[in-house]
């Protein structure tokens, strides 16, 4: 653990309230000592991340994955865009005025759990995890939401490879469940 | 002296400095401590309020009495200005307390009568939002939770333990992990930052 780590953690403990009221008044006077002299960049990281929170709570949290329910409302807003990734995917350059891009992985993953998506290049360089992501209990399939930037960085930049891993529920069993491919057109 | 239209150097002066500027009527020394000091000071009301609007709220009343003291040159030693900011903000912390009583044996008398409504701010991405969202992904469901909980919900550390169902400890440790690995993701420029 470096000093930063340290001090990121004492303000957390501090924040949410971990840290006894004792503590917390010698913390506090060490707090304001060094935000006064510029010296608390953990601090100013915590500050904006609960803003940056706050923001998440039109989108339903921190959570991974969405239903197809949560989806189709999303598709009835405007400036969004909807791409359907089958096992092999060209994917076309969306409007400019695309504010979101709103997804769906052609996959079945009832009777899975823990599910892991890796973003490989076809070389098989990763590029990008998705954890614990959460499949639409209806139909199985994976259901995704971002902003039109990040989304062209998965679909709209190189080609890449989607690769689907899970738990069988009843045995526990990791399998690669499927591989879906996207390309840029 | 320092140049305030050279934020590096500004920077790089303490507090007491800048508050004795101040003092003197420097408005750039003013507003530099206050934005200094107001992180540290919402800190401070988040520890103890649970919505983000008390806190911001709470921080412009320091800050008013700050830099209404810092006019009347209430401040007698700038060398003790970070003190002198935490004092507002106990001082004020306890108020706050006395007119809470005060106005919860309001709302048991008047409460019925009273409505109110919320003022929902307009949604704006921003980049960095855009990075935490990017890096949020490569965290394990639990520790998506665990940060949410407490820093979305507003709940406390005992709260989320609870809502986890795990002990205070883990809770504890599954977060300081979770913000670290945020911070050091969040810092670094992304892929898709370089095509736009």
């Amino acid at each position: 653990m470096t000093a930063a780590d340290d001090s990121l953690a004492l303000l957390d403990d501090y924040l949410s309230v971990a840290m006894s009221d004792a503590h917390a008044a010698d913390f506090e006077e060490r707090l304001f000592a060094e935000a006064a002299a510029g010296r608390a960049p953990e601090l100013g990281y915590l500050d904006a991340f609960f803003d940056q929170a706050e923001w998440f709570t039109s989108r339903g949290g921190f959570s991974s994955g969405a239903t197809a329910e949560q989806i189709a409302e999303l598709r009835k807003l405007p400036n969004v865009h909807y791409i359907d990734v089958l096992p092999k995917t060209e994917v076309s350059a969306w409007p400019t005025d695309t504010k979101f891009v709103v997804y769906r992985l052609d996959v079945d993953l009832r009777g899975y759990e823990n599910i892991d998506v890796a973003l490989v290049t076809p070389q098989g360089e990763h590029r990008k995890w998705f954890r614990d992501v959460v499949c639409d209990p209806a139909d199985g399939a994976l259901y995704g939401a971002c902003d039109a930037p990040l989304a062209a960085s998965t679909f709209r930049h190189e080609p890449l490879i989607a690769r689907i891993q899970a738990s069988r529920a009843e045995s526990g069993k990791r399998e690669l469940v499927a591989e879906l491919s996207v390309t840029p057109k | 002296m320092l140049s305030v239209t050279d934020p590096a150097q500004a920077d790089a002066s303490d507090a007491a400095a800048l508050a004795a500027r101040a003092l003197s009527g420097d408005r750039a020394a003013e507003a530099r401590l206050c934005l200094r000091l107001a992180p540290a000071i919402r800190a401070f009301a988040r520890r103890r309020l649970r919505s983000s609007e008390a806190s911001s709220e709470f921080q412009q009343e320091v800050l008013l009495i700050f830099v209404e003291a810092l006019r009347s040159r209430k401040l007698e030693d700038p060398a003790r200005v970070a003190g002198f900011v935490l004092g507002i903000c106990r001082n004020l912390a306890l108020d706050r307390v006395r007119e809470r009583e005060r106005r919860s044996r309001l709302w048991e008398l008047y409460g019925d009568a009273v409505s109110a409504c919320d003022v929902v701010q307009p949604a704006q991405v921003t980049l960095e939002i855009m990075r935490l969202e990017d890096c949020l992904t490569e965290l394990s469901q639990r520790a998506r939770q665990a940060v949410w909980l407490s820093y979305g919900e507003l709940l406390s550390h005992a709260e989320v333990s609870t809502r986890l169902g795990i002990s205070e400890g883990n809770a504890r440790v599954l977060r300081h992990r979770a913000l670290h690995t945020l911070k050091q993701c969040v810092s670094s420029p992304k892929r898709w930052e370089a095509m736009q």
